[in-house]
């Protein structure tokens, strides 16, 4: 029988996921879940918390050993200075974050400025505040790297908060230093609070460099910090993030934080400290594996026939397949059903990005060099189905 | 710019913060807080050390490499468990309906935004927990309460649900606040009040693992089913760090709070799930161990107020006690406020939970029996020392 475009199934993220869920072998490219351990310091040290029994209750901005673990990091690391008693609240997440700090922000009506793609737990808390997404595109041609003046041209009487996620999800793209102080200076001039989301900061690629734009001059006072230990330690299972920024919001999201649950939980806390002051080696072995892991899918998608932007930071590849000719929903039920391969079409980051699918870097390389394989099989076999001559009798 | 009751501070992220949040943070400073710094603290419970199959069962989990996240509504068995308990007390549930949470609290948020919205009224029976009534606040969402008295054993009457126009009702049994547990067969009558109402029901259900005495019957299963329940292994199985909670939901809410919960913390702590499922599913001699001392406590506490002329609220369920002190003081804020003041002491005066409590002291039995008979003796002065109205 030959199939037709229109004859494949369109599927979107959660029905995929179902559906992995129900087939064996599936190789899976879609959640942002990193398959390496959590370091070995790091889990040892969750042990002898267990062992010791210093499991209890928390206060809710968190253990006061992890807030300081934090300040010290972003120090170190970010060039930002937060008093971990008034500056810092430890979250369970960075979801949960993400959450917290929009029902502290945003008020109904409220416009935020969102860069597009995007991670969409945004819109999904943006709505229940009540508040409205301005969505500034960014393109493959620019590395889906924001750029200023299309966020200067939508800020209205209405703009609060200007998100931006670097290295960013889904697209991989990071905001240069140059772009961030100039986003900078936009938000002073235009009054506006800054959310940056920077939990995939560790994973930059090829001397990639980015900048916090909260150590910037002017912009501590408004910008809020997101940040956790999921991504950067394979630490996502136990549910640690934070939020930095001024006292007075610390203090008033904490209220939130403590309304809906009270503390993150103690033993992951622990967790945290010793991976934000231990050993830091195995963040850069990590990510030395992300970027080998990138090369090779970035090939293979050069050999495929799909464009891209270059994906300068995060754990995943936001490649173009309009090559294809084939929608993104109906190419990742198509790799998913031909090809066990499970990778999100790009409509699950925004509905007009219908010709992109997120790749994760997230198994090991042997394992996407089978899963490449198999898409590019199961790629061929629709094309030449696609190319074959209809047979009488089957019009 | 938005106005500015609540004195928002006047700095650029002060004028930026959300009104409802500056509400909410307003209310809970407004909320009596026990200062405890230097007191006998009788508002904290202890911590006592969990069984080793539970912290095994954590550490077995770690080194299975459990680091990951789970399944976005639970650790298939621990849902799988929580649902066969849930079932089994007359409340049917499934592994698809029931979701884990980090903590009790986080299953009732969610469960109040899933059936309240700004334009609708929650039924609120007290006692509850200031924490319950901030979040119906915080989403916007009206109050009413129900006082029912404390000579009732807290049970309300129907007619206080049947001539509701509320949209939900709010409820707990066993309160983790008074310890009482309102009869089975109450609860079916009230809970079937609020079905015919077409209201959306919430049952905080986390004080079951407390019960002194087992419960009997099960709930009436087909009205079970209408219910929202939550739970959590703080209370009951002493998991308080460990933030582990979960709710049971009728199928045709359960998809609504199961978004919610992943738009809020996308999972719940893959090592803490674990731990529960071995206090759920492991040996429970420790539960009647950890049952028994509750019960000493309370026997001793009980009995030294009493010798002091104090009654108490008898409890069905640890670790609360109520203390009955309005014949020392008609304004239990001002008492507290004296004990803590005057007699070096923390308790939770009763109407922070409303109305139904006041004139109430309420304490912990959690609080190890040394520090707890220190407490009750200094209680016991205060009526010595006689009222200071």
């Amino acid at each position: 029988m030959n199939n037709s475009v229109s004859e494949t199934k369109s599927i979107n993220i959660f029905d995929l996921q179902e559906l992995a869920r129900s087939k064996k072998d599936v190789i899976s490219m879609g959640l942002g879940d990193p398959d390496l351990a959590t370091p070995a310091n790091i889990v040892e040290a969750a042990k002898r918390v267990i062992d010791e029994g210093t499991t209890g209750p928390a206060p809710t901005r968190g253990l006061l050993e992890l807030r300081q673990a934090i300040a010290r990091k972003l120090a170190r690391d970010n060039g930002i200075t937060a008093d971990p008693d008034t500056e810092i609240l430890v979250t369970t997440g960075g979801q949960e974050a993400l959450f917290l700090l929009i029902q502290g922000l945003i008020e109904p009506g409220d416009e935020v400025i969102v860069p597009d793609p995007r991670y969409t737990s945004y819109d999904a808390a943006i709505k229940l505040a009540g508040g409205n997404m301005v969505l500034v595109p960014t393109d493959e041609e620019h590395d889906f790297e924001l750029d200023p003046d299309e966020v200067e041209a939508r800020i209205g009487p209405k703009s609060k908060v200007l998100l931006l996620i670097s290295p960013n999800n889904p697209t991989a793209g990071i905001n240069s230093p140059d772009v961030v102080r100039r986003l900078a200076q936009l938000a002073i001039e235009r009054d506006l609070i800054v959310i940056s989301d920077e939990i995939y900061e560790k994973f930059l690629y090829q001397g990639a460099k980015q900048i916090s734009i909260a150590s910037l001059p002017g912009m501590r006072e408004r910008t809020i910090t997101l940040n956790g230990v999921s991504k950067s330690y394979a630490m996502t299972g136990w549910r640690i993030g934070y939020l930095v920024g001024p006292s007075e919001f610390i203090e008033t999201v904490a209220a939130i934080k403590d309304m809906v649950n009270v503390q993150a939980p103690t033993v992951s806390q622990w967790a945290a400290v010793e991976a934000l002051d231990g050993p830091q080696d195995s963040v850069e072995e990590m990510r030395q594996i992300y970027s080998e892991r990138r090369d090779l899918l970035l090939a293979a998608l050069d050999d495929m026939g799909f464009s891209y932007g270059t994906p300068h930071g995060a754990l995943y590849i936001w490649a173009n397949t309009a090559s294809t000719g084939i929608p993104a929903t109906q190419l990742s039920y198509l790799f998913l059903d031909k090809a066990g391969v499970l990778i999100f079409p790009g409509t699950g980051f925004g509905d007009t990005w219908g010709n992109y699918m997120r790749m994760t870097l997230l198994q090991p390389k042997e394992i996407l060099t089978q899963a490449v394989e198999r898409m590019r099989s199961a790629l061929n076999d629709f094309r030449a189905e696609q190319e074959k001559p209809v047979a009488d009798g089957e019009r | 710019m938005n106005t500015n009751p609540l004195n928002r501070p006047n700095t650029v992220m002060g004028r930026a913060l959300a009104e409802r949040a500056l509400r909410l943070a307003a209310m809970q400073k407004a909320t009596f807080d026990t200062v405890t710094a230097g007191l006998i603290d009788l508002t904290q419970p202890a911590l006592t050390p969990l069984p080793e199959h539970v912290l095994q069962a954590a550490k077995d989990a770690l080194d299975r490499g459990e680091t990951h996240y789970t399944s976005r509504p639970g650790v298939p068995e621990l849902r799988r468990a929580i649902a066969a308990r849930s079932t089994s007390e007359g409340f049917p549930a499934t592994a698809d309906t029931t979701v884990v949470t980090n903590g009790g609290a986080e299953a009732i948020y969610i469960a109040l935004q899933a059936v309240l919205s700004a334009e609708s009224t929650a039924l609120v029976v007290e006692p509850v927990s200031p924490h319950v009534i901030e979040m119906i606040t915080f989403i916007g969402a009206k109050i009413e309460r129900i006082s029912p008295s404390v000579g009732d054993r807290f049970v309300p009457s129907s007619s206080a649900i049947e001539q509701s126009r509320a949209n939900a009702l709010v409820i707990s049994s066993p309160s983790l606040i008074s310890g009482v547990e309102i009869p089975a067969s109450d609860l079916e009558r009230l809970i079937g009040a609020a079905v015919a109402q077409g209201m959306d029901v919430i049952l905080d259900r986390s004080g079951v693992p407390c019960l002194y005495q087992p419960q009997g019957a099960p709930f009436n299963a087909e009205l079970g089913a209408n219910v929202i329940t939550i739970g959590s292994f703080s209370a009951g199985y002493g998991l308080h760090g460990w933030r582990v909670g979960f709710f049971t939901a009728p199928g045709d809410r359960a998809a609504k709070l199961r978004g919610l919960k992943q738009a809020m913390s996308i999972c719940t702590t893959a090592v803490s799930q674990f731990a529960a499922l071995a206090a759920l599913e492991g040996p429970t001699e420790w539960l009647a161990a950890r049952r028994e001392e509750f019960n000493a406590r309370r026997a001793a506490v009980v009995e030294q107020l009493r010798s002091s002329s104090f009654s108490v609220v008898s409890p069905d369920a640890y670790p609360a006690l109520l203390i009955d002190a309005r014949s020392v003081h008609s304004n239990d804020r001002e008492l507290t406020a004296r004990l803590a003041r005057e007699y070096g002491i923390a308790v939770e005066p009763g109407s922070r939970f409303g109305d139904s409590t006041q004139g109430f002291l309420r304490i912990d039995l959690g609080v190890e029996s040394p520090v707890l008979r220190s407490g009750i003796e200094r209680i016991a002065q205060v009526r010595a020392g006689g009222a200071d109205e």
